[in-house]
């Protein structure tokens, strides 16, 4: 008998915990902690969706390739070269000279215009991979695509609503979105890129940025181009405080939604953060999480995860199409 | 069973996949637990090892993906964690000094308390506890109740190998000093 041993025998029968205090700890841990890092709002507001489609992939028993199934709906047909096209500058050479070619396009757009009561409409194809037996046997699910549609009160007083439709199977799942105070309509942001870099680089309560400003203020350019309404000055203030983010790195072939895409990205890890534009237009189709380095079980070069924006209307009600 | 991802597989997969820290969870929630409640007792130990999992958790993304395994970093931020619950420690400890009575076996609120009584060497224990520094009771506990290793605690605190050896040895001695009546085989604190 020694003193350590007899620390080590001290306290020895402590109770185990209940299950129940662990269950809740568990719980605490992705609704609590999903809030304030990196990337995790995005990952939280998918976590329905990759539930759903995890569930829809076990059920069928069968998963295919996003890149190998048939195009989702673009917004508009895309014309021949040349006809109804823009005249554009040549072809950006860099992220920063893509971002700034899409600010110059988004900058002659008109606004948006909103009364009083109207309601914002988005719709988007999400798609989230998922892993599936994480303890026994690891193995990659790809993405399964969700058709998004979202109905956001401007005034932000009254209720909301998503209907997400699992595109393969056709499954319908409305969920009823409580008022929170909150528009989707931003008019409030600065038109002017220096202005706009600042409200970038400014850090939002609770958020933490463990990996470092630059991947912060990436993070929030994603954040409010999602499902939000920026006036196309403000748009374009937004592309060019975005080309001054250091790190970023342009991945010429970036297809999106059966769109043919570049893409401005910058690596967090094994991961790259894409975010796409049109190749012809600049105009913004969406973003993409692809696994480039090694991250165990993920085959080498596989999409993660993509959203695809089809569409913003304003409606005069919730459930409207436009 | 042996899984195929190490802890540190998982965290890293929980950059993209979040779900993949609950399996972190799981794996070593009880042991933590089991640690804070040696420590504070079950009913603080429920609230922190909340709290440490959580703290984990959104931290996730500075956890270096290539140390298999996880317990030294949880067993880190729940020690960092229990510094703000310093003084209901030692009034547990002090407690059970006093009345012979330990309030930290007394599970949840709502259940009666156990009422055995300590024998005399875990009052005098409890009091040689109730006067260690908290960086001292870290390195104590994490070596002998954790069964961490030097270099985990090392890495666990965040300080340096030879401070692990050192609080070691003055814990040790205060110990001894506090329970002369015991006949220690092994009076040297060599690992």
């Amino acid at each position: 008998m020694n003193d350590l041993s007899l620390i080590e025998k001290f306290r020895a029968d402590v109770p185990p915990p209940a299950p129940e205090s662990l269950a809740r700890a568990r719980a605490a841990m992705f609704t609590v902690g999903a809030e304030p890092t990196r990337r995790s709002r995005w990952i939280w507001r998918l976590a329905p969706a990759a539930a759903l489609a995890a569930a829809v992939a076990v059920a069928a028993g069968v998963v295919t390739q996003p890149e190998s199934r048939p195009a989702a709906p673009a917004p508009r047909a895309e014309g021949p070269a040349g006809s109804s096209a823009p005249v554009l500058p040549s072809n950006a050479s860099d992220a920063a000279g893509l971002l700034r070619l899409a600010a110059a396009e988004v900058r002659a757009e008109p606004v948006l215009r909103v009364g009083p009561g109207q309601v914002l409409f988005f719709e988007s194809i999400e798609a989230q991979d998922n892993i599936e037996n994480l303890e026994t046997k690891p193995t990659w699910v790809p993405p399964q695509e969700i058709n998004r549609k979202i109905w956001l009160p401007v005034d932000g007083s009254t209720a909301g609503l998503l209907i997400q439709t699992v595109t393969r199977t056709g499954e319908k799942f409305h969920v009823p979105l409580d008022a929170d105070g909150t528009t989707p309509y931003l008019t409030g942001l600065p038109t002017e890129s220096k202005a706009m870099r600042d409200w970038l680089y400014t850090v939002d309560a609770g958020t933490a940025a463990e990996d470092g400003p630059d991947a912060a203020a990436w993070d929030k350019l994603g954040e409010t181009l999602r499902e939000k309404y920026l006036t196309p000055d403000s748009r374009a203030a937004l592309y060019e405080a975005a080309a001054t983010i250091p790190g970023t790195i342009l991945v010429k072939r970036a297809d999106l939604a059966g769109r043919r895409g570049m893409a401005v990205s910058r690596l967090s890890g094994p991961v790259r953060f894409d975010y796409i534009f049109d190749a012809r237009t600049y105009e913004f189709l969406g973003e993409r999480v692809v696994v480039v380095g090694h991250l165990k079980p993920y085959p080498k070069g596989v999409v993660s995860r993509y959203t695809a924006q089809l569409r913003t209307a304003v409606v005069d009600k919730v459930g409207q199409l436009p | 069973m042996r899984a195929e991802l190490t802890d540190g597989d998982l965290i890293q997969l929980s950059a993209t996949q979040p779900e993949a820290f609950g399996s972190v969870f799981d794996r070593h929630a009880t042991t933590i637990h089991r640690y804070l409640s040696r420590r504070v007792g079950g009913t603080l130990a429920d609230d922190l090892t909340a709290e440490t999992f959580l703290t984990a958790f959104k931290s996730r993304t500075a956890y270096d993906g290539s140390r298999p395994d996880a317990l030294p970093w949880l067993y880190g931020i729940a020690a960092n964690l229990l510094r703000g619950h310093r003084r209901a420690e030692t009034r547990m400890y002090r407690a059970l000094a006093r009345t012979g009575v330990d309030p930290a076996l007394a599970g949840h609120d709502d259940e009666v308390a156990s009422q055995v009584t300590a024998s005399e060497h875990v009052r005098v224990l409890a009091t040689a506890l109730a006067r260690l520094n908290a960086g001292e009771r870290d390195v104590l506990t994490l070596i002998s109740q954790a069964q961490l290793s030097y270099p985990e605690v090392a890495e666990a605190l965040g300080i340096p190998l030879g401070t692990v050896r050192s609080r070691l040895h003055s814990a040790r001695k205060r110990l001894r000093a506090a329970l002369p009546h015991l006949a220690f085989e092994n009076g040297t604190d060599d690992e």
